[in-house]
Parts: structure tokens; sequence; C-alpha cells
């Protein structure tokens, strides 16, 4: 039986509860930072979000432990897309927020660009097609388990799946994704 | 062009390439940890607080139902219960991560320092024949595309009158810093432009210019070795030029303290509250030995870069100003030598 206050409200702070999210966090912190930057666009914004993801997600462990990936995933969705919101009202500059991109010194140009023209890529979709391409093709889930996510039917999924690369095609056509060798 | 497959493929793999340089803090888990006790604790006192509230409304309510005419508001449909104080959950982040940001955003003016205008503004002398109060305004700012720097400083005394302006602007060539400086005299409407100096980039420039020290990294440096001796207070927030900002608390840095500077030196940071970039940091430093001489209070402002803004930092000789070829008369007798760490 879960351990609960008057209002309902999970009394988390025992030890085995901690020790459980630490696990979980020690393995899926950096899907969530990885995932909030291909969403956001932004390191520090993503390091926010990933922060309040784990922050929410140990506030409501004794929903989030029996599946504490899917609920931290849904989490993460809501938190990028507040964010998001924010981000469009209050755009950072380059100037503003000097850590904004990646650092990978050691790429190549061709490659910086490439991911470049990828982040503009994700950021010039709609968001529910940004959205279903990262949570499809980055945290690899299924079109049911993104359908279920999204709170969408499949076909939505579908669509917006077809309806993003396309867009992305488009939008990258100056700068094409290299596909990798086999 | 890729078939659809392909396409699906290339995404997927280069959605993981072009994350792969990025890794969380390690303490990411900690800090959640810590910040839900925290608001925890919050809550848990919110709720007490709800409950003094609540038996502090029973007990006017009581009396109102009791016949106390003195409780009874004509027209309020009975008594009000007040509302409860349980606080707003507000986004309230640690002070340790907030400062490692901060720092991360100092890491980067320290380092490069390029495309930012620091403005530093300070007032000297306690008012007296002896020391007359100057207020000076230094700005500076790097090409992030040349690396030529360039810094105006102008003095004015108590009443506004402008005293000073000089601009020096310093170019890297190979491995050696040139700097060609300019004073201006408003009072006598003339200007000086001694011969240009060099020293290898870390050195110094010694000249006869302005009343403070300004660097663009050098400050970063200072601000960023007072954060790191751990004693930093959130103190609340601002409004500074329509941006909210956090305020935090900055004790000197020991390093500082031992070098001279007195150890009651307030030293407060404005960061912005979304991105933690550093927009303000202001220095109260007080004269220990000589406390009627006041505090010299000193203040530096990132401001943005615009073409306005740039202009600030770069001189225009007034027309009708005249060359001189020695050193200016009246109020640049009287200052004295000081150095330039513009890098």
């Amino acid at each position: 039986m879960q351990r609960s206050s008057r209002r309902g409200r999970p009394l988390i702070g025992r030890p085995r509860d901690e020790t459980e999210f630490r696990e979980f966090a020690a393995g899926f912190t950096s899907t969530l930072l990885r995932a909030a930057y291909l969403l956001l666009g932004d390191r520090d914004a993503a390091e926010d979000a990933a922060q309040t993801v784990l922050f929410r997600t140990l506030r409501r462990w004794d929903r989030a432990r029996a599946a504490p990936e899917a609920y931290s995933r849904r989490v993460l969705l809501n938190v990028c897309r507040d964010q998001w919101r924010d981000l469009r009202r209050h755009p950072r500059s380059a100037l503003d927020n000097p850590h904004a991109t990646l650092e990978v010194g050691a790429s190549p140009v061709e490659s910086v660009a490439q991911r470049l023209a990828l982040q503009d890529g994700l950021a010039a979709l709609a968001s529910q097609q940004r959205e279903v391409l990262v949570l499809r093709f980055f945290l690899d889930l299924s079109v049911q388990q993104t359908a279920r996510l999204l709170d969408v039917p499949e076909g939505t999924v579908k669509s917006a799946t077809s309806r993003g690369l396309a867009a992305l095609r488009v939008l990258l056509c100056e700068q094409p994704l290299e596909v990798p060798d086999a | 062009m890729p078939d659809h497959a392909q396409l699906e493929e290339a995404l997927t793999h280069q959605l993981h390439a072009c994350t792969d340089g990025l890794s969380p803090r390690n303490d990411l888990a900690e800090r959640a940890i810590t910040r839900h006790h925290r608001a925890r604790r919050r809550t848990q006192l919110a709720g007490a607080t709800a409950v003094v509230a609540a038996v502090a409304a029973g007990v006017v309510a009581t009396g109102a139902v009791g016949g106390s005419q003195a409780t009874s508001i004509p027209g309020s449909g009975g008594p009000t219960v007040p509302r409860t104080a349980i606080a707003p959950m507000t986004h309230t982040l640690d002070t340790a991560y907030i400062v490692s940001r901060v720092r991360a955003h100092l890491a980067h003016l320290a380092i490069a320092g390029k495309g930012q205008i620091l403005e530093k503004t300070s007032t000297i002398g306690n008012g007296t024949a002896d020391s007359p109060v100057v207020h000076n305004t230094d700005r500076a700012y790097i090409d992030p595309r040349s690396g030529v720097a360039y810094q105006r400083s102008v003095d004015s005394s108590a009443n506004g009158t402008t005293l000073s302006i000089n601009e020096l602007v310093t170019t890297p060539d190979n491995g050696v810093l040139h700097t060609r400086i300019t004073f201006l005299d408003p009072l006598q409407h003339t200007y000086f432009t001694p011969r240009n100096v060099s020293a290898p980039p870390g050195g110094s420039v010694a000249s006869a210019t302005s009343s403070t020290q300004l660097g663009i990294k050098s400050t970063a440096r200072q601000i960023d070795q007072a954060l790191s001796s751990n004693t930093v207070k959130q103190t609340g927030t601002a409004t500074i030029d329509g941006q909210s900002t956090i305020k935090l608390s900055v004790a000197p840095a020991p390093q500082l303290v031992k070098a001279g500077l007195p150890r009651q030196t307030t030293i407060t940071l404005y960061v912005n509250a979304q991105t933690y970039q550093p927009i303000k940091e202001v220095e109260v430093v007080p004269d220990v030995h000589d406390p009627s001489a006041g505090r010299n209070t000193s203040t530096s402002t990132w401001l943005p870069t615009t073409a306005a803004t740039i202009a600030l930092t770069k001189l225009q000789i007034p027309v009708g100003y005249k060359q001189v070829s020695g050193p200016l008369s009246g109020y640049w007798t009287n200052k004295k030598p000081l150095f330039f760490i513009g890098y």
C-alpha cells in the first residue's frame, strides 16, 4: 500500500524511494536531456527542462515508479511544450545565450553544418510533427506508444510522421542528411 | 533524393549523432531530490500556517456568532473565512545550480569576451576640496571578427560637467597588442594622441587614462572568483531594463581580501532569470581607514550589443577640436597614471 498524506499527496523521502529514483535518473537523465534538446533546440532550456522533469517525476514517484521512463517522457513533453511557448515569446539570441548550441569542437565542418541544419529543420516543424519525430526516431517509440503518449489516434501519428519527414526533406534539401553506412 | 525509409534511417542516425556531445550534469538527480525536500517543507509550513489561520478564523467567527457587534460587518453575508495561506509552488532553483549557470556565462566572457559590451560606472572622491566627487563611466567592446578592443572612458564632475574623455583602441597583431590612445579635453576643446604603445597579450598597457580599471575578461574572472568562494545567497528578484533578474549577494573572494579588498565589501550580482546571464554587478567598497570618506560604489553592466551601444565605446573627435602635441593641461594634470587591462 502506498504511503500518502491526508490530502492524497505522496510522502516521498523514504530511502528506498530515493534509491530507486537515483537508479532511474542515472540511467535515463541523459536521454531526457538529449530529447529535450531536440525538442527545444537550446541547451540551457534543455537542462532546465531535464531538471524540472526529474523533480516532477520524483514528486509523483508513487505513480511513476511502475514505469518511470514512460512517466518522465510524458512530463518531458508537457515541460517542453511550456518552454517552447516561452522560447517563442522570448527567443534567446546567441548573444543572450552563448551556450545555446552544442559544442562539438572535434566535429568536421560538414557535420556541424548538418547538425545545425537539422536543429533548424526541427525548429521549423509544427510542434506535433517535431514531437512525433523525436519520440519515434530518437526515443524509438512505436506508432502505438507515440499515439498513447501524445493522446492522439495512431493515424495522426502516422500522418504527422509522414508530413514531418516531408517537411524536413524540403527544409534540408540544401544540407541533405547523411545516410549511415549499412 | 533518399526515399522514405532511408530518410527515417538517416534521421534516427542524425538525431543521435547530433546529441552525442550532450551529457547531463552529474548532480541533476541530487538537485531534484534537494528541491523536492525543500518544496515539501514549504508545503508543510504552508499547511501549518493554514491551520493557524483557520483556527484564528474560527475564533473570530465564534465571536461574531456570539453577538459581538464589533466584529460584525453589515452586508458581508456572515463571517468571512480567510483564504488559506498556502504559498504557490514557485519555480525555485538551487542557488548552487544558478551559480553554476552564471559561472558558465562568466567563463565564456573570461575566455572569449568578444561581442560583449561592458559598462563600468564608479564614483570616487568624498566631495572635499582635496578629493572632489568624480563620476567615471567606461564602456568596452571587443569586436568578435577583428578582435580589436575599444574602450571609451568619460569623467564628469558632481554637477554633470564632462571633464575628460579618452579612447583606447587595442589591436592584436601577431602576438602583440598595439594600443592607440586619444585624450579629449572638452573644457579646452583640444585632443592629444601620444605615440602608440604595444604590449604582449596578457600584459598591461600603461597609460594616463582612466580612473578605473576596466577589463571585459578580468571583470568576469573576478566575479567568478567571488562566486567560487561558495558564499552566495539569493536575496530576491529585480527588474532591470525590463528583464527579470535574480539578485545574488556574493561575499568578496578570499584572494581579493588577502590582496587588500575590505572584507566588508558587498557585491550584488543580478542575473537574467531565464538565461542566468550576468546583467549587472554592484560593488560597494567601504573605506575602512577613513569611514568619513564614505563608500566607493562601482557598477558593471553587460549591455546588449547594438549599433548604438557599440558607438558608445568609440570616440568621434568633435568638429572644431584642435590637436595638440603635448599632454593636456587643466584636469589632466591632476590625473594619476593608471592601467588599462582590456583583454
